[in-house]
């Protein structure tokens, strides 16, 4: 029985019915990729579902990609809390596309934000259905019945009904349109220790990525890929791939791109095989011919030139103006001018790109690793010209995306090879070389920054920042930057974009990733300036504790920076603290650095307390965090989270760092694109906020200071100030 | 092309190969284990260990050939039911992240305790530095290692 009423949304839409074996299904829909996203969600009914059956155990489908960030267990918890579900009956599926079940993509640390009210929602109604349900059969009235693991109670407790025996006749009833929540004190599921969904299969090998996907009839394909992200194909010959026993045939593949000059699918040439490896070693005996195209005139630092000499201009946009900032800036009587260069970055996902194709005339399954289901889909139709309809997607577990796994490129391509393979079901795994050389790579990035001093004051603050954005102009690229939250008279935030022919892409917390560093570096060197403590100096002038919006030019939900200057004093406050900031360090080689972020509300700080041994070896002994992300649901994937982000932030002061020659990537595999390893694993002192604050989302927030905070302990013991990155005068002891 | 007899597990697989077929895909996509991970193919990652008579080695690197005559141990035959030690430690510590690395972390750190019931942090360094974690889950690794030695 299904309640259809015109005056709800289509988000409040809820479709109940009893199943054949005695339980409750509720399809619902999740809000989909509608404003943050480039892309507006699919025309499905229904996007998810719960299900009771009439054992009581609960099943969900999670409609968003996990890729390690914890979100298949912290979504179902909310609805299981607000359900009252016993947890251990409680089962986790991962959705598929197709005719009824779409996606979501995992992007922007939105999932526990866009998911917060719906799920909950989800979860109390069901409640009230199976309360509505256990009153009839005891006949009093719902008031005072509640749930709690997997049950539901009278008043008193003096009865009780499992869910399985009441699934059934609960699909009868009506959905209510009001519910109420509990309150965080009621949480028994949220914010409580939970192992995190997929433990136990990871542990014994039985999780299966998308490179793991095993299929009847399967062959497996192995690409050779343009050199230069502008490449073509003039000619190849196949006569000795064909040659190697278990090579069944090569195919051409064409690019795909949506807009000229950012290829998706790079022109290459695909050996197919019986095996992976006969599919590599097919390809390693191929003999192709490319017109390498514009790219081979540009090397890394052409790109670096190209940025220096845009700063020299004033900026396409700006995206801040109070004040004066310029004029002050020409007659401060103390100037401090910096330049930044930050690096191409890699992504580095240890499960290698790879995705299993089978597309026919009509039809197109897909089993791959996304952070972005959905998407594929939109664009397997563009591309392939069949329906959504009969194009299913599967997605895999994750190994690892940040941000890799939003481009879809490597989902049409399998798919483009199965097709001119004649429809032959196609594994399609790249190589190290291959993930390296073809990445969607953090973009390079070229920052001047002029800061006008005054006596013992910061009057003016002018930051110009250059790149190739990912969008068309500044939209990616400013966050960090343009949104300072400081109290400073005069701030002047411009931006110029520039071209490369390399290609580039979301990389975790996007913007964040270099703005943060910059800003935290320049406030950092300011105060040594100044000679006052930079803890002082991010207090000081963050003013008073107040929430503030920051309107910048740009659109959506991006033009209207809301930050709450407590909640990130407090995360400042606590590292400071933890780290016993002000008390002086015991040896004089040590150096302690602050830095911190506000990233779409969630708030993170973090102290580095180093040694700086001979030879200009680093030895990090603890890092210090502190991160407010609203309600906590999974605390302990939080600080997983927090952990993770923490190596990151190392791997790029001192490792993450990828150049090109002549259009063509100089790093192949993890010997020149070196990654921390267990013995750079510093402690760590960790500090959750805990509050009632709406959650905010904490894959992203707790990277972006770590680095700064690191150079600036480096600066603090040294003197040096780092502006480029990776630093290479230093090593990791 | 090679005919080989490898014992994966206890259990014998028969297969032909390409001569140079490296040990990683013979168990992948001949025997169908998908435990034992591709990274990187040249022996930096680690996510292709496995026990070859015991001993850790980069599946990637090793010849399928060779390792014809031996026992090789991978993840799936770590333990009958999941419950070895440092499987338990490692759901106890929730050490996963992504987890894809977990199976080479596992097998390098059961050949750790196997010599060392009680490793200090720098036995663990050294012997944990070659399986590489993208997720950054090292610290993890660490208390389940020492969780593991220390409840045996």
């Amino acid at each position: 029985m299904s309640k259809s009423n015109s005056t709800l949304t289509r988000l409040d839409f809820l479709k109940i019915s009893a199943t054949a074996t005695g339980g409750l299904l509720v399809s619902f829909m999740l809000p989909g990729c509608i404003s943050k996203h480039k892309e507006p969600a699919l025309d499905y009914d229904f996007n998810a579902y719960l299900m009771v059956d009439s054992h009581g155990y609960v099943t969900i489908k999670a409609p968003v990609p996990d890729m390690g960030q914890g979100t298949k267990t912290a979504l179902p918890m909310m609805v299981a809390e607000e359900l009252g579900a016993d947890w251990e009956m409680v089962k986790i599926i991962q959705a598929e596309t197709g005719s009824e079940f779409g996606g979501q993509s995992a992007a922007g640390s939105d999932s526990v934000r866009d998911y917060w009210n719906p799920l909950r929602k989800v979860g109390a109604q069901v409640r009230e259905l199976l309360i509505a349900a256990a009153a009839t059969k005891w006949q009093i009235s719902r008031q005072g019945c509640t749930t709690k693991n997997g049950k539901v109670y009278n008043p008193t407790g003096s009865k009780i009904l499992e869910f399985g025996v009441l699934a059934e006749s609960a699909a009868e009833f009506e959905v209510p349109d009001e519910v109420v929540f509990k309150s965080p004190s009621e949480y028994s599921i949220i914010g409580k220790q939970i192992s995190r969904v997929d433990a136990k299969d990871i542990i014994t090998g039985k999780a299966r990525y998308g490179i793991d996907v095993i299929e009847p009839d399967l062959y497996y394909a192995s690409v050779e890929h343009a050199p230069t992200f502008t490449g073509e194909v003039v000619d190849y010959d196949d006569s000795d791939a064909l040659n190697i026993p278990g090579v069944v045939e090569v195919v051409k593949i064409n690019q795909v791109a949506f807009q000229p000059g950012k290829p998706e699918v790079l022109n290459g040439i695909a050996v197919i095989a019986n095996s992976t490896w006969a599919a590599f070693k097919g390809r390693e005996a191929l003999k192709v011919n490319w017109d390498l195209g514009d790219g081979v005139r540009e090397s890394s630092e052409d790109l670096l030139i190209k940025m220096q000499n845009r700063s020299k201009d004033q900026p396409a946009d700006i995206l801040r103006d109070q004040g004066n900032a310029i004029e002050t800036f020409e007659n401060a009587p103390k100037k401090i001018d910096l330049e930044f260069e930050l690096p191409l970055l890699a992504h580095a996902c240890l499960e290698p790109i790879n995705c299993t194709a089978w597309v026919n005339s009509e039809s197109c399954k897909v089993w791959v690793p996304t952070q972005n289901p959905q998407f594929l889909v939109r664009v397997l139709e563009a591309v392939l010209q069949i329906e959504a309809d009969k194009i299913d997607v599967y997605p895999t577990m994750v190994g690892g995306g940040f941000g890799r796994r939003l481009a879809i490129d490597y989902g049409i391509e399998a798919a483009l090879i199965s097709r001119a393979a004649g429809g032959k079901k196609i594994k399609m795994v790249w190589n190290r070389e291959d993930n390296v050389k073809h990445d969607y790579y953090r973009t390079a990035n070229y920052h001047r920054v002029q800061i006008g001093l005054d006596d013992a004051k910061l009057t003016s603050w002018s930051h110009h920042l250059i790149n190739k954005p990912i969008g068309g102009g500044p939209i990616y690229e400013v966050q960090g930057a343009a949104d300072l939250p400081y109290n400073f008279s005069n701030i002047h935030v411009g931006y110029s974009s520039v071209d490369s022919s390399i290609r580039i892409g979301s990389w975790r917390s996007v913007a964040h990733s270099f703005n943060t560093f910059v800003v935290n570096s320049a406030i950092d060197q300011v105060a040594r300036e100044l000679d006052i403590d930079p803890y002082e100096f991010h207090q000081t002038y963050l003013g008073n504790p107040r929430k503030i919006t920051i309107e910048l030019p740009l659109r959506g939900y991006r033009g209207q920076v809301a930050c709450d200057i407590g909640r990130l004093k407090e995360v400042i406050r606590m590292v400071a603290e933890a780290s016993d900031w002000t008390k002086p360090l015991t040896r004089n080689n040590m150096g302690r650095g602050i830095a911190c972020t506000h990233f779409k509300e969630s708030y993170a700080a973090h102290v580095v307390v180093l040694e700086v041994l001979s030879n200009n070896r680093i030895k990090i002994h603890r890092i210090y965090a502190a991160l407010d992300c609203g309600i906590i649901i999974d605390p302990n994937g939080l600080r997983a989270q927090i952990e993770g982000a923490i190596m990151d932030g190392i791997s790029t002061v001192f490792y993450n760092n990828i150049t090109f020659s002549n259009g063509q990537i100089d790093q192949s595999n993890f010997n020149d694109l070196p990654w921390t390893r267990i013995t750079n694993c510093p402690e760590m002192d960790i500090q959750l906020v805990k509050n009632t604050e709406v959650p905010t989302g904490a894959g992203e927030p707790p990277y972006p200071s770590v680095a700064p905070a690191i150079t600036n302990a480096i600066c603090d013991a040294t003197g040096i100030r780092i502006k480029k990155l990776p630093a290479k005068e230093f090593t990791l002891a | 092309m090679a005919n080989i007899t490898l014992t994966i597990n206890e259990t014998d697989y028969t297969i032909d190969v390409l001569e140079d077929t490296p040990l990683l895909w013979a168990i992948r996509d001949e025997a169908g284990l998908t435990g034992t991970k591709f990274g990187c193919g040249k022996g930096f990652c680690g996510s292709c260990t496995v026990h070859l008579d015991g001993v850790p080695v980069r599946s990637c690197l090793i010849p399928a050939k060779s390792a014809d005559g031996a026992k090789v141990t991978t993840i799936e035959g770590l333990s009958e039911e999941g419950d070895h030690p440092l499987q338990k430690a490692w759901v106890e510590e929730d050490v996963s992240q992504c987890g894809y690395c977990q199976a080479g972390q596992l097998m390098a750190a059961a050949a750790l305790l196997k010599e060392n019931s009680n490793p200090s942090d720098e036995d663990i360094n050294q012997a944990m530095s070659s399986i590489m974690c993208r997720c950054g889950t090292y610290s993890r690794i660490r208390k389940a290692i020492k969780r593991a030695a220390e409840n045996g």
